[in-house]
C-alpha cells in the first residue's frame, strides 16, 4: 500500500459478492460494494437530500418492455436504492437512473495482497 | 395561577432547565409488531384473526409498490420489527437527528383493510389502547409525544365511544380518520362524530391509508397504481373540504378543526378561488353557508407541508404560500419513518423567512394547545454544550 491516499477496508473474504461495508472515512463514510466480484466505492451521502445512501437496499433494473403494462427486470444486484426516498443509483458508476444529471461521488476500489483497498478517499 | 407558572417557567429557562419549542412535527407514524399488539385487540377478533393469521392481518398490500415497502430502510430496528416500532431508534432519528421538540403521532397500524365497521372500530380501539400504554406513557418518558384517537367514521356509535373514552387523556390531542371514503365527511350522517370531536376541542386529522383499488375512489373511478393514488390525494381532500363547507358542518360546529395530512397544499389557492367565485353566484343553493367558503376553510382547516413538491420552482411555491395564507394554515410534517419523509431543516429552508416560525411551531402549538417551552432532557445533551 504505497499510495498515501489508499486505505485497506478489510480482507477480501470479509466482503463476499452481494455485500457492502461502510467505511468510516470523511464526514459521511464510504460504502464499499462487492458486485459479482467487482469492487466499487460510493460516498454514503445521497445527492438528492443527504440520506445515508449505502445503507439502502441493493436492487436490479426495472425497465419498460415493448408494450404498455410490460416490464422487465435485469442486472440484479447492480443498483443501490437510497433508504430515504428510494432514488436508485448504479453502483458501478454512481449515476442515478431516474435523474441522469444526478450522480453520487464514487471511488476506485482494488484488491491488493488479499485486502480490499479504497483509493483516493 | 398562570402567572405563577409563567414565572417559574422563565426561571427554569434562565437556569437552562426549560427550552423554547422550535419544531413541532405533525405527522409521525409509530408502529408495532403483531405480537406487541395482540393483547390490546378486543375479543372476538383477538382469537378469531390475530392469534390465528397474524401475517394476514398486517399485509398492507400497497406497500409492495412503494420504494423499500414505504419504509426508510435505515429506520428498521436492527433486532427486527417494522419501522417506527423501536422507541430508542425513534428518539435518536426523529428527536435527536431531526431536532423535533414535539411529535404528533398518527399510527396507521393496525391497517384497516376490511370494509367491516365493527372490525375497523375494534382495530381503532386496539390502536388507541396500545398507543396510550406505550407511545404515550412507557415510551414517552420525555413527554414529547402526543397521540391521535383513531376512529372508524362508518361506525358512528363506535367512533363516539372511542372519542369519549380518550378525550380526557392528557396526551391525546386529535381524532384521526382516513379520507378514503365512500361519502364525504361533511354530510349529516357524520355530524355526531364531528360534534363530539368539536365539543372536546379535538381537531380531526385526515391521513391517507388505503391502497389502490378499494375505497381510493376518485371522480373517475378506482386507480390501478400506487403512483396514481399518491398523486391524486388532493382530490380526496377537495371532496371532503367541499362537503365540510357546503353541507354546513363548519357553520354548525364553530369549534370543529380539520387537518389534511400528507395531501400537499399547492392545490389549495386555486381551489379557494373557485369556491368563492361560485358561491357568489350559486350561494342561494346552500343558505346554511353564511360566509365565503374560503373564510370557513381559513378558520377551520390546517394542512401539512409534507410531501413538499420538489420540482416546483421555489419562488412560485412561496408565492402560492402567500396566496393561501400559509403563515396560518400550514403545519410542519416529516412523515417519519416513511420513505418520502421530509427533513425539517430542508423544509424550513424552502419556506419564506417570515413564515418559518409559524409553520415550524406556532400553528401547531395553537392548534394542539402545546406548551411553548419544554423541560430539557437527555436527548438534548448536557446543558453545557446544549
Amino acid at each position: 500500500m504505497a499510495d498515501a491516499s489508499s486505505r485497506a477496508v478489510c480482507r477480501v473474504e470479509e466482503l463476499p459478492p452481494g455485500t457492502v461495508k461502510i467505511v468510516p472515512l470523511g464526514k459521511f463514510g464510504i460504502g464499499v460494494f462487492n458486485v459479482d466480484g467487482q469492487y466499487y466505492g460510493l460516498l454514503n451521502y445521497c445527492p438528492h437530500r443527504g440520506g445515508p445512501l449505502c445503507l439502502g437496499r441493493v436492487t436490479g433494473l426495472v425497465e419498460a418492455g415493448t408494450a404498455p403494462y410490460e416490464i422487465t427486470w435485469s442486472r440484479a444486484g447492480q443498483f443501490v436504492r437510497c433508504p430515504w426516498h428510494g432514488i436508485e443509483f448504479e453502483i458501478a458508476t454512481g449515476r442515478s437512473i431516474a435523474l441522469p444529471a444526478m450522480a453520487v461521488r464514487s471511488y476506485p476500489v482494488k484488491v491488493k495482497d488479499g485486502f480490499v483497498v479504497i483509493e483516493g478517499a | 395561577m398562570t402567572y405563577v407558572a409563567e414565572q417559574s417557567q422563565k426561571k427554569d429557562m434562565a437556569a437552562g432547565r426549560q427550552l423554547e419549542v422550535k419544531i413541532v412535527d405533525c405527522d409521525v407514524h409509530p408502529s408495532s409488531t403483531i405480537e406487541g399488539l395482540v393483547d390490546y385487540v378486543p375479543e372476538p377478533w383477538r382469537s378469531r384473526y390475530f392469534r390465528r393469521y397474524p401475517a394476514e392481518v398486517e399485509s398492507g398490500g400497497a406497500r409492495i409498490y412503494m420504494p423499500s415497502t414505504a419504509t426508510r430502510v435505515d429506520a428498521l430496528p436492527a433486532h427486527g420489527g417494522p419501522e417506527g416500532s423501536d422507541p430508542a431508534l425513534m428518539d435518536k432519528q426523529l428527536i435527536q437527528e431531526l431536532g423535533v421538540d414535539y411529535a404528533i403521532l398518527i399510527p396507521l397500524f393496525p391497517r384497516l383493510k376490511i370494509s367491516d365497521p365493527a372490525f375497523e372500530t375494534a382495530m381503532c380501539a386496539t390502536c388507541n389502547n396500545w398507543q396510550a400504554d406505550t407511545w404515550l406513557s412507557k415510551f414517552n418518558w420525555h413527554g414529547r409525544y402526543r397521540g391521535s384517537i383513531r376512529v372508524c367514521p362508518f361506525d358512528p356509535e363506535g367512533a363516539i365511544r372511542e372519542i369519549e373514552k380518550w378525550a380526557g387523556h392528557p396526551f391525546m390531542v386529535q381524532v384521526s380518520m382516513f379520507p378514503e371514503s365512500p361519502a364525504p365527511y361533511g354530510q349529516p350522517q357524520f355530524h355526531p362524530i364531528l360534534e363530539t370531536a368539536a365539543r372536546h376541542g379535538l381537531p380531526i386529522a385526515l391521513h391517507i391509508i388505503k391502497q389502490p383499488g378499494m375505497r381510493a375512489l376518485t371522480p373517475v373511478g378506482f386507480p390501478s397504481y400506487w403512483i396514481e393514488t399518491f398523486a391524486q390525494h388532493p382530490l380526496l381532500y377537495m371532496g371532503h373540504l367541499n362537503s365540510f363547507v357546503f353541507d354546513g358542518a363548519f357553520q354548525k360546529f364553530p369549534e370543529l378543526r380539520v387537518v389534511c395530512v400528507e395531501g400537499g397544499f399547492s392545490w389549495l389557492p386555486p381551489f379557494l378561488w373557485r369556491l368563492d367565485q361560485y358561491w357568489n353566484a350559486l350561494g342561494p343553493e346552500v343558505p346554511d353557508v353564511k360566509r365565503r367558503p374560503s373564510e370557513y376553510i381559513r378558520e377551520h382547516v390546517r394542512l401539512t407541508t409534507q410531501p413538499l413538491e420538489e420540482g416546483f420552482h421555489l419562488k412560485s411555491m412561496q408565492r402560492m404560500m402567500t396566496w393561501m395564507d400559509a403563515e396560518r394554515l400550514l403545519l410542519l410534517a416529516t412523515d417519519y419513518p416513511h420513505y418520502d419523509m421530509d427533513v425539517p431543516e430542508w423544509t424550513a429552508a424552502r419556506l419564506p423567512q417570515a413564515m418559518r416560525n409559524s409553520i415550524l411551531r406556532d400553528n401547531a402549538i395553537e392548534l394542539y394547545r402545546l406548551p411553548r417551552t419544554r423541560a430539557r432532557d437527555s436527548l438534548d445533551g448536557s446543558p453545557l454544550n446544549g
